[in-house]
């Protein structure tokens, strides 16, 4: 009995040995594969982090009306996405090593899902720069016309942008369909009943007083004697 | 224009689209020839419907009337181009006829007087001065734009002290009016638009300018402030930044010689209410703050915090603030560091602060006064021309 048992272990570690054996030159070309796309994204991210500031990537972006996080700017994140990217494409040549069938799955589920991505991504890049301009536009217009709740107004209608562009961008990821048309609806509703609420009840005297006041210049305006050109 | 042939003077007069209007000018042009001292064969132009029954100026050889199009003032389009076509509708006149002087004048008809047309030309066709600027007689709390931006900036960057340097009323000589006419063509290709003084100045004609007359100006429209000052600024911005080469080069400024005697001004009004201004002003410093850091340092920013705190009473902004301010946003429109609309619309309550500053120095003040405190606000201008120097030739050192 006892030599069986030595037996039966020695079949057992000699398969998975073997399975180990197997396996290793999957995983040292997985390695390797790893290896060489963080090597090769991190000097394409260089490259393109250069090639971005030459010709002032954020400048131009932020005359567009396109702002970036505090920490963050347009050209970093452009090199990230990049690198990580690549990155992503170094893992799965990686893990076809192990199994072929794994990543052409997993690829056509990709390749399928993608044009969702890009458009969402659009989406929301577009939403951001239109926000953003809005947002400036009726901040400027809305001061210029001596309206004391400018800043109130220009972030309702900034927010009010974002969220109907993250809203289109989570219905192109297919992510939450009935939940997010339930938000977006209480969100969007919400924004716009506060402001109204603001402008019409919440501030009701201070626009009041404010419109009581242009009333009020209205007969003096045509005496004032200012003469711009 | 072929039975014409040719004439001495060609004459335009904006906003002529009435027969009433065009009959004044006519009146207005026969006694300016007849005050000449020589003979001159004139053209007028005018923009009245070529149906409507206006003065031929038949039996009188001298005067030729032709309705021409030469633009409608009030129409939809950008006033400042609008402008900029009649000019180059004189001019292609001009140039046709060979005329050795021509006009564009845009007078309230009411005050229209021959004196208007004599001052125009009469230094082209007997002193061969190349262009005649115009100085308006007005109040000191109308064309303040002009006066308190427009003005010294134009006179700091060109060296020349001409108080009205966007016009629009000018006299060409022949020679000018060949060249301006090359010119406009040239920049019609890219869409670019023309201005005389500039082209004149960069050219080394010889520049004058005339006392012509009272001009009226419109009331202030609020709603459309920052439209206009889009459209002005955004003109003289434009051309600041086309002729960036020559004028970095030109330092101090000019007198130019001066003709015609100044018209006195009724109803100069002795108070002033500064306070929608002020709030404006104060509005603009809580709000924009955003908006203007991407064009004023921390410094100028700072400044300006400080003063929306005063009270109105002791509220006076510094003329080399002003300066720097008015350069800063003039170099911000040619790096388009944010939206040139935005840009513009957003400078309105500083300049409303200004406003409110000068109203305040100069209520009080009688002509001589406010003369000199303009010239005070000229020489700021001119004294602060090397932070724009620097500023436009190394936008990322200076960077705020």
């Amino acid at each position: 009995m006892w030599n069986q048992a030595q037996q039966a272990l020695r079949e057992s570690l000699i398969r998975v040995m073997t399975e180990f054996a197997s396996l290793l030159p999957g995983f040292i070309a997985f390695v390797l594969a790893m290896l060489f796309s963080i090597a090769l994204a991190w000097l394409l991210a260089f490259l393109v982090r250069r090639v971005l500031q030459r010709l002032r990537f954020d400048q131009r972006l932020a005359s567009w009306g396109v702002g970036s996080a505090p920490a963050v700017s347009p050209t970093t994140l452009a090199a990230r996405f990049l690198f990580w990217g690549v990155v992503l494409v170094g893992f799965m040549i990686g893990m076809a090593a192990f199994d072929p069938t794994l990543t052409s799955q997993l690829m056509l589920q990709l390749l399928d899902y993608l044009p969702h991505l890009l458009g969402a991504g659009l989406v929301l890049l577009a939403g951001s720069v239109i926000a953003r301009f809005l947002s400036r536009s009726v901040l400027i217009g809305a001061v210029n016309l001596n309206l004391q709740y400018a800043s109130l107004l220009a972030s309702g209608v900034k927010w009010m942008v974002i969220v109907l562009s993250v809203a289109m961008a989570l219905e192109h990821l297919q992510i939450g369909r009935d939940i997010v048309y339930l938000a977006f609806g209480i969100l969007f509703g919400g924004i716009v009943l506060a402001l109204v609420l603001a402008v019409g009840l919440g501030s009701k005297e201070l626009v009041s007083r404010s419109l009581e006041k242009e009333a009020a210049r209205r007969p003096t305006e045509t005496v004032e004697p200012f003469r711009h050109f | 224009m072929h039975e014409i042939g040719a004439a001495d003077a060609v004459i335009g007069m904006f906003d002529a689209n009435s027969p009433e209007k065009v009959a004044r000018f006519v009146a207005a042009a026969r006694e300016c020839v007849g005050s000449l001292a020589k003979t001159v064969r004139m053209v007028l132009l005018h923009g009245a419907p070529p149906h409507a029954a206006v003065p031929s100026g038949a039996g009188d050889e001298r005067i030729h009337v032709l309705p021409y199009p030469l633009g409608e003032p009030g129409g939809p389009d950008d006033p400042v181009q609008t402008v900029f076509r009649a000019y180059r509708a004189v001019m292609d006149v001009g140039a046709d006829l060979n005329a050795r002087a021509c006009a564009i004048v845009w007078p309230d008809p009411e005050t229209l007087t021959s004196q208007w047309l004599y001052n125009l030309i009469q230094p082209v066709l007997e002193l061969d001065f190349d262009l005649v600027t115009p100085c308006y007689a007005h109040h000191k709390f109308e064309a303040l734009l002009t006066t308190g931006v427009i003005a010294p900036f134009e006179r700091a960057l060109y060296g020349k002290r001409i108080p009205h340097p966007l016009g629009p009323d000018f006299g060409l000589s022949g020679r000018l009016t060949h060249h301006l006419r090359d010119r406009a063509a040239q920049l019609a290709k890219f869409n670019e638009w023309l201005f005389p003084v500039s082209e004149a100045i960069r050219a080394g004609f010889d520049i004058c300018r005339a006392h012509i007359g009272v001009r009226r100006y419109p009331a202030a429209d609020w709603t459309n402030l920052s439209t206009a000052m889009v459209q002005v600024l955004g003109a003289v911005f434009h051309e600041a930044e086309q002729n960036a080469s020559f004028w970095q080069r030109i330092r101090g400024s000019q007198e130019v010689p001066v003709f015609g005697e100044p018209a006195s001004v009724p109803g100069v009004p002795d108070t002033v209410d500064v306070r929608r201004l002020f709030e404006s002003f104060q509005l603009g410093c809580r709000n924009l703050q955003e908006v203007w850091s991407a064009v004023l340092p921390p410094t100028t920013m700072l400044e300006f915090r400080k003063l929306a705190q005063l009270p109105l009473e002791s509220f006076r902004l510094p003329d080399a603030l002003w300066a720097r301010t008015v350069y800063d946003f003039g170099l911000g429109y040619h790096l388009k560091t944010i939206n040139q609309d935005h840009l513009l619309r957003s400078m309105t309550p500083l300049y409303l602060g200004w406003v409110v500053s000068y109203a305040q120095e100069v209520v009080e003040s009688g002509p001589l006064a406010v003369e000199d405190r303009l010239e005070r606000l000229s020489a700021a201008f001119e004294a602060a021309k090397p932070y724009l120097v620097s500023r436009w030739r190394w936008p990322d050192r200076f960077n705020p």
